[in-house]
């Protein structure tokens, strides 16, 4: 007995329309409330395209709601669940982008673009030299695309799709085999994520007003220091504002986020042996504590509070900036740089290669070269007090490789005259690692005029490390399986 | 009576025990030092031929390292040879020897500079040896002559003997005792091993003695069959045996200032190029071609990739510079470009700039062909080679890593054998491969923190470190292929100096060097058995 054939237009597209729709909603509601923020705020200027984006905010949620209504009831597979996370996403940017380049604030469409993915990845990066000359709703806009998309990032790594998301290697077994998990319910999860997440926001949002910040800095700095998403309303970043107490919230708010939520979670609940157990936690407090220390003490010239900007900045990929540590000692510079290159903790908005990884790698080292002595030990990784399977390590070789495959292929894409070898490389990471800082010379920068060809490179790197490279190939090989089995005619039921 | 006669052999009850100490890192170390020693008379023949002033000083030099190479191995005896053991000795006698052969500089104070101390001079000749027997390439000498000299400060035999240092360093000294040592058994491959951890395995006879001998014999004849073609594309005899020396070993020392670009010759860089392509081969691909399988080269997928690597990069780098207008001109961009992706990719590290701001001189392009030479000095030449870097089959074992990853992203409950080609590769290679990229990448990122705490510039640091852990030679920025590596601090230099020998080594001898030092000197203690 033969199978009964499936609709054409079934099969992978069963999972997309539920995360696609949503990614429409998401953006279209960052997109409604900066419009309405730039009503509001901006008054009569650029009236215009405030009307125009709430038009496209309210319809794209509107018809991201009717998408999502579209998705049946079905098993994911792993794949599926990785193109579901990058479908979301893409969504998402299609709206900002057209938001964007609604707004009439940009140069080029190219520029748009690139605009929406540095804030949908939680980069940083900006074609704009001055942001303060933008309208309160692109700076708005900029500030709250982050903010979704960490708490995308939250919901699918830690919630909603545990075993699908490629970092998944990552998490904890004692979570996945159920014990001292979080929640027991997906309901639950969703709420403490969302709730701590919140809680962050809004405490950073008033700590900055308290600090001396206006509503509107307060709150669009908040949704990017909890976001890690480092995205600026002037043009000097947080050092605009002249003042240590600034970055010292600034600081805590990005060792937060670049922290893990979940351990967070049980320092809250007075749970501090598996605080205390976490290897991840430990190596981050180590390398915070170290960074700080060499680059205040090193012969830079920033201070105590422009160093802790710096160094949690950058292991947090935030990106925010206080100090030109670039003119500082060449010390400073490279630990900072590899900060950046090491990035957040895994469970964290943050991005980068994980600390985790770091770990992980550092302990199958010891092991490896202790075998190399004795053929015959057999060794064992714990981390966070649990044994690694070697399967988890297997992945963690090969995103190892993937991770500096993309680097390089990202530094080596990069055609821009201006830049010399640090610069390049420094953009390279900066890109890949969510961070959005570069270093040109003896100078920091955030922004960056680049040729058409280098800003889809950028534009691109900017995914590869935020989705974490293998959702995106998948994707890719998964679209051209699709189309390649429709050009055969052949029915893609849910063996495809 | 026959209890006497047992008794005298010592095979009755009671052994007599020996006067010879049982250590097998000294007994190695001192074959090491004996090996070397007839390179330093013939450096001191070419001295005197020279009219150098430094002929009695190699002299004395050859005489030191004969007496401590003798001792050493006379007054030792191979101990136990578990693998701890094995990779203890590799590492020690290629540090003895890397430190001992910065004597001859010393002695002659070829770094002698004004305003120097002599700590720091010696400081330099250490360098200059170590990158000399790690084939880097990395040179502190600024008093190198230019073709035509007539009274050059560093004499003709000193020079000839930086270039020895290379050769010898090329093939590896353990290998060359490892030909002399027929006791060390079936535990020759495990020398072998631990000089070369390469992921294939070399073996081209039975016997791991032979195999030395036979990589031997093909490293000398290519030396002079190179010699020979650098003569006839118009070199001096002396320059053109000076200059194989080096090229065969894909080490990069030239006896001129400006290197190849010295000559200004395209035949010269032409032979140079071959033969850098050569040395960066695998040696077994090399004998199996005159032995036994003609095809052997297009059957290798390896070498099929070596060189698809060089021409893409060649390519590419060529269009770079040819587009920008970077160097004036598609043939001078094809001539520099194809120079300097074949010597970085070889990891020799020759330059064929003629001077400071001419179009060789790779600080001045921009970064695009600067990341893709460094891509290339990251990945190296073959395994099985005199090259350095990680190894083009170990990218292409990750590459097949990662092919792996993704198939199990997508479907957890796979088992995906890694492949290259149609040829599966055991997990207990995957494994080594991935070992090897993890501390790899782990001493490339701890170097560069290192050198740049000790004062080095982040450009010329990132590079340098990459460079020195692949042995390649030339950095960027202030110590680029037209300058030294002088723009480095002092310490600085002897951490680049240790990630030489590091990468030589590739990486576990060295960062096993002292896991076995308790154990081989209690082995050193004499022997008393008892029935």
């Amino acid at each position: 007995m033969g199978r009964p054939q499936s609709p054409r237009w079934a099969g992978t597209t069963h999972v997309l329309p539920l995360p696609f729709g949503t990614g429409m909603v998401a953006g279209g509601t960052c997109v409604t409330t900066a419009a309405i923020v730039g009503l509001v705020a901006d008054g009569d200027a650029f009236a215009g395209a405030r009307v125009a984006e709430l038009l496209l905010g309210v319809s794209s949620m509107i018809v991201g709601l009717a998408i999502t209504r579209l998705q049946a009831s079905v098993k994911v597979s792993r794949t599926a669940a990785m193109s579901m996370f990058v479908a979301g996403w893409t969504a998402m940017t299609a709206v900002a982008i057209a938001a964007f380049w609604l707004s009439g604030e940009l140069d080029t469409p190219l520029d748009a673009v690139f605009e929406a993915v540095s804030a949908s990845t939680t980069t940083g990066f900006t074609t704009v030299a001055d942001p303060a000359k933008l309208s309160r709703s692109l700076l708005f806009l900029r500030a709250s695309m982050p903010w979704a998309m960490g708490l995308g990032v939250l919901l699918a790594g830690m919630g909603v799709l545990p075993v699908a998301v490629a970092g998944a290697e990552l998490m904890p077994e004692r979570q996945l085999r159920g014990q001292e998990q979080l929640v027991t319910t997906l309901r639950v999860a969703l709420r403490n994520i969302v709730g701590l997440y919140l809680l962050l926001t809004v405490t950073l949002a008033g700590a900055y007003m308290f600090a001396g910040m206006s509503l509107f800095d307060g709150v669009t700095y908040a949704l990017s220091t909890a976001s890690t998403g480092g995205m600026a309303n002037h043009a000097d970043s947080i050092g605009h504002f002249d003042s240590s107490s600034i970055e010292w919230i600034a600081t805590m708010g990005m060792v937060a986020a670049g922290g893990n939520l979940m351990v967070v979670w049980w320092a809250f609940r007075g749970r501090f042996k598996p605080v205390w157990r976490s290897t991840e936690l430990r190596l981050y407090s180590s390398l915070l504590l170290l960074g700080f220390v060499v680059v205040r003490f090193a012969g830079s010239d920033l201070n105590s509070s422009e160093s802790a900007v710096a160094i949690s900045s950058m292991l947090s990929t935030t990106g925010f900036r206080s100090a030109n540590w670039a003119a500082g000692t060449e010390l400073t510079r490279a630990v900072l740089l590899v900060a950046g290159g090491i990035g957040a903790m895994s469970g964290s908005v943050g991005s980068g290669f994980r600390l985790a990884r770091v770990a992980r790698i550092a302990l199958e080292v010891r092991r490896r070269l202790q075998q190399l002595l004795n053929p015959t030990r057999v060794g064992i990784i714990r981390v966070d007090g649990v044994a690694v399977k070697e399967s988890a390590l297997g992945l963690t070789y090969g995103y190892l490789w993937m991770h500096a495959f993309t680097l390089a292929g990202v530094a080596a894409l990069l055609y821009a005259n201006e830049l010399d070898i640090i610069a390049t490389c420094s953009f390279a990471v900066g890109l890949v690692s969510n961070i959005g800082i570069l270093v040109n010379g003896d100078q920091l920068q955030s922004h960056v005029a680049l040729s058409g060809w280098t800003e889809s490179i950028a534009s691109f790197g900017m995914l590869l490390g935020r989705l974490s490279i293998y959702p995106v190939l998948l994707t890719v090989a998964g679209l051209g399986r699709w189309f390649g089995r429709l050009r055969r005619g052949q029915a893609i039921g849910e063996g495809a | 009576m026959l209890e006497r006669r047992r008794l005298a052999r010592g095979q009755a009850g009671f052994t007599r025990p020996s006067r010879r100490l049982h250590s097998t890192v000294a007994h190695i170390s001192g074959l090491a030092l004996l090996a070397v020693a007839p390179g330093l008379v013939l450096s001191a023949g070419v001295e005197f031929a020279g009219g150098g002033d430094a002929g009695w000083t190699l002299v004395a030099c050859s005489v030191i390292f004969v007496g401590l190479g003798g001792v050493l191995w006379s007054g030792t005896r191979l101990g136990d040879l578990a693998i701890r053991t094995i990779f203890a000795s590799v590492a020690w006698s290629w540090f003895l020897v890397s430190v001992l052969g910065a004597l001859p500089f010393i002695l002659a104070r070829t770094f002698e500079r004004d305003g120097i101390s002599r700590w720091v001079e010696i400081a330099d000749a250490i360098f200059e040896s170590v990158s000399g027997y790690t084939c880097t390439g990395s040179t502190v000498l600024t008093t190198l002559p230019d073709v035509g000299e007539s009274d050059p400060i560093v004499g003709k035999g000193v020079l000839f003997y930086r270039q020895l240092t290379q050769w010898y360093g090329g093939m590896g000294f353990v290998q060359l005792v490892i030909t002399v040592l027929p006791t060390l058994g079936s535990r020759a491959l495990g020398f072998m091993g631990a000089e070369a951890p390469g992921p294939t395995s070399d073996r081209l006879a039975p016997r791991a003695t032979d195999t030395a001998k036979i990589l031997w014999k093909l490293y000398v004849g290519g030396t002079l069959a190179m010699a020979l073609a650098f003569t006839l594309a118009g070199m001096s005899p002396y320059d053109g045996l000076a200059h194989s020396l080096t090229t065969a070993a894909t080490g990069g020392f030239s006896t001129y200032n400006d290197s190849l670009g010295e000559f200004d010759s395209v035949p010269i860089e032409l032979v140079a190029m071959i033969a850098m392509l050569y040395g960066g081969s695998n040696w077994a691909l090399h004998w199996l071609f005159l032995t036994k399988n003609r095809r052997v080269y297009a059957e290798d997928h390896e070498f099929r990739a070596y060189i698809a690597i060089v021409v893409v990069a060649t390519v590419v780098v060529t269009a770079i510079l040819t587009f920008g207008d970077e160097v004036g001109g598609f043939w001078t961009a094809l001539r520099v470009g194809s120079f300097n992706v074949v010597t970085l990719a070889t990891s020799t590290g020759f330059g064929n700039a003629q001077g400071a701001g001419s179009a060789g001189d790779i600080v001045l392009w921009s970064s695009t062909p600067l990341v893709i030479l460094l891509l290339l000095m990251f990945v190296g030449g073959m395994s099985g080679s005199t090259a350095g870097g990680v190894k083009v089959i170990r990218c292409r074992v990750l590459a097949a890593i990662s092919h792996r990853t993704i198939a199990v992203a997508r479907q957890p409950r796979a088992i995906v054998p890694v492949k290259l080609g149609k040829d599966v590769v055991s997990e207990k290679v995957v494994s080594q491969v991935a070992l090897f990229m993890m501390a790899y990448v782990a001493l490339i990122v701890g170097g560069f923190l290192v050198v740049t705490a000790l004062g080095g510039d982040a450009e010329a640091s990132l590079a340098g470190v990459i460079g020195s852990l692949g042995n390649m030679g030339p950095a960027y920025g202030d110590a680029g292929p037209t300058a030294t590596f002088l723009s480095f601090p002092t310490p600085a230099r002897m951490v680049l100096a240790f990630l030489m020998l590091a990468g030589r080594l590739e990486l576990f001898a060295v960062l096993l060097m002292f896991a076995a030092p308790r154990r081989s000197l209690r082995a050193m203690r004499p022997h008393r058995r008892t029935f």
